[in-house]
């Protein structure tokens, strides 16, 4: 195995404790329970056909949108599946259910022409988790086999791969967002005025709402030249976070305070990726944390 | 691990890998896997325009969608994208009509049901809004003109 190999190996399946990866898995599906508990995703089954544009794994498995009450019981089972998965009660199954219910009623919100992408990166996330063992530890179903007599489980690269491909479905989107910038309008994108003449033109589509923060930061020119600046080399740089501790140290928060800003400035809330950044969080430290806790 | 869990997590990094290279390449969207386009054009020119759909009270008079509490989609979001998609459709002009009335007779029979609490509505219009660019977004509440882009009426004594 070249030096190529090794590194691809030990980036993957360094063993790791269960614990970390655990908490990542309580952590996210408890932020996307809160998230998602307040959002009425039944309402798109009154929605007329004529909106409707299939997102390519519906088109392609034929899933037609279901009657109302249908998204409504979906949308409850979802739910269910993220407060058991959040407590590791069933891991492996609600897992499962996360995923494939999520996808299906995530796809139809997006099939309606929602413009934020702020879901995408979930469906991912949950897809990964299905296919993991994240329920191992920090978990109810951790606890009982405790109880039952069964030790707690090895370090093992089944608790590391899923972690680091969540934090790869984050860089490869903020990356992407970068470079979709530096496509469509070069580094015009922060020497010109652009930034300034985006806030200005967030007032005229929330012209209803009379909230207009926005216009406070777009007084500056020179700010919002750094302001844009600093966006595109956050999302450019980010995944160098994957691999340097050091810029994961800059990268993640700012990339933190980036969010709070678009919510903040521009209107789209990315919520979720918050929720999606603790697969951030130091989970050897959390390891050695857990196992002493609900290994 | 196994050989076999070995295998299922390098086709889950490739799908991932090979998935967001695809949408970025090709500079198209590829559900789950986007280009993230969102602000990435330059902005500028002297005009704005938003399209917006607007409810027309039992009164006659209009004002930006506050009703269809449930229909969060159409209250929340610019509709350029979704709009777009259903006029580039042959015989766009009719079935954005047509949805409409569809999205009217829905909330009229969500609010007989108690599932909407706004006024009665006499009807939905949708509007591409025009705005000369103030710095200072001074004239917000007062476009410099609209384009009806599509209507949908109540009958007459149904919008109760």
């Amino acid at each position: 195995m070249g030096r190529l190999g090794v590194a691809w190996e030990r980036f993957w399946f360094e063993p790791e404790p269960a614990a970390g990866l655990g908490v990542v898995r309580a952590l996210v599906y408890a932020g996307l329970l809160a998230i998602y508990s307040r959002t009425d995703l039944s309402s798109f089954g009154t929605l007329p056909a004529e909106f409707y544009a299939p997102v390519a794994p519906l088109r392609l498995l034929s899933l037609p949108v279901l009657a109302e009450s249908h998204l409504r019981a979906l949308h409850w089972l979802w739910l269910l599946s993220l407060a058991l998965g959040s407590l590791g009660l069933f891991s492996r199954a609600s897992a499962v259910a996360a995923f494939v219910v999520g996808a299906y009623l995530l796809g139809v919100e997006d099939s309606f022409g929602r413009k934020d992408h702020r879901d995408m990166v979930v469906v991912l996330t949950l897809g990964i988790l299905a296919a993991s063992h994240a329920g191992d530890a920090f978990s109810i179903d951790a606890w009982l086999r405790r109880r039952a007599g069964i030790g707690p489980p090895a370090p093992s690269p089944e608790y590391r791969w899923p972690a680091q491909a969540v934090r790869l479905t984050l860089a490869a989107a903020f990356f992407t967002a970068g470079v979709a910038k530096l496509r469509h309008s070069g580094l015009a994108w922060v020497a010109s005025d652009n930034l300034r003449d985006l806030l200005i033109e967030v007032s005229y589509i929330g012209f209803h709402t009379g909230h207009q923060p926005n216009l406070l930061f777009a007084r500056s020119a020179f700010l919002c030249k750094m302001l844009a600046g600093a966006t595109l080399a956050i999302e450019v740089l980010y995944p160098l976070a994957l691999v340097s501790a050091r810029a994961r140290v800059v990268l993640v928060p700012a990339s933190l305070a980036l969010l709070v800003g678009f919510a903040l400035i521009l209107g789209p809330r990315f919520t979720t990726w918050a929720v999606l950044s603790v697969v951030w969080l130091p989970l050897d430290r959390l390891g050695s944390v857990g196992r002493g806790r609900a290994g | 691990m196994s050989r076999g869990r070995r295998l299922v997590a390098h086709l889950i990094v490739a799908a991932i890998l090979i998935g967001q290279a695809v949408a970025l390449v090709r500079d198209r969207e590829t559900w789950p896997f986007s280009t993230y386009p969102m602000f990435s054009y330059l902005g500028g020119g002297p005009w704005v325009e938003v399209t917006w759909l607007f409810e027309v009270g039992a009164d006659g008079r209009e004002r930006p969608l506050k009703s269809l509490s449930r229909l969060q989609t159409f209250r929340l979001y610019p509709l350029e994208k979704i709009i777009e998609r259903v006029r580039d459709r042959p015989d766009g002009d009719r079935l954005l009509d047509k949805a409409l009335c569809e999205l009217l007779r829905q909330y009229t029979s969500m609010r007989r049901r108690g599932e909407e609490d706004g006024p009665p509505l006499a009807g939905l219009r949708l509007y591409s809004l025009r705005w000369e660019r103030d710095p200072r977004a001074g004239n917000v509440d007062r476009p410099s003109g609209r384009v009806l882009l599509a209507e949908a009426l109540a009958a007459p004594g149904g919008a109760r």
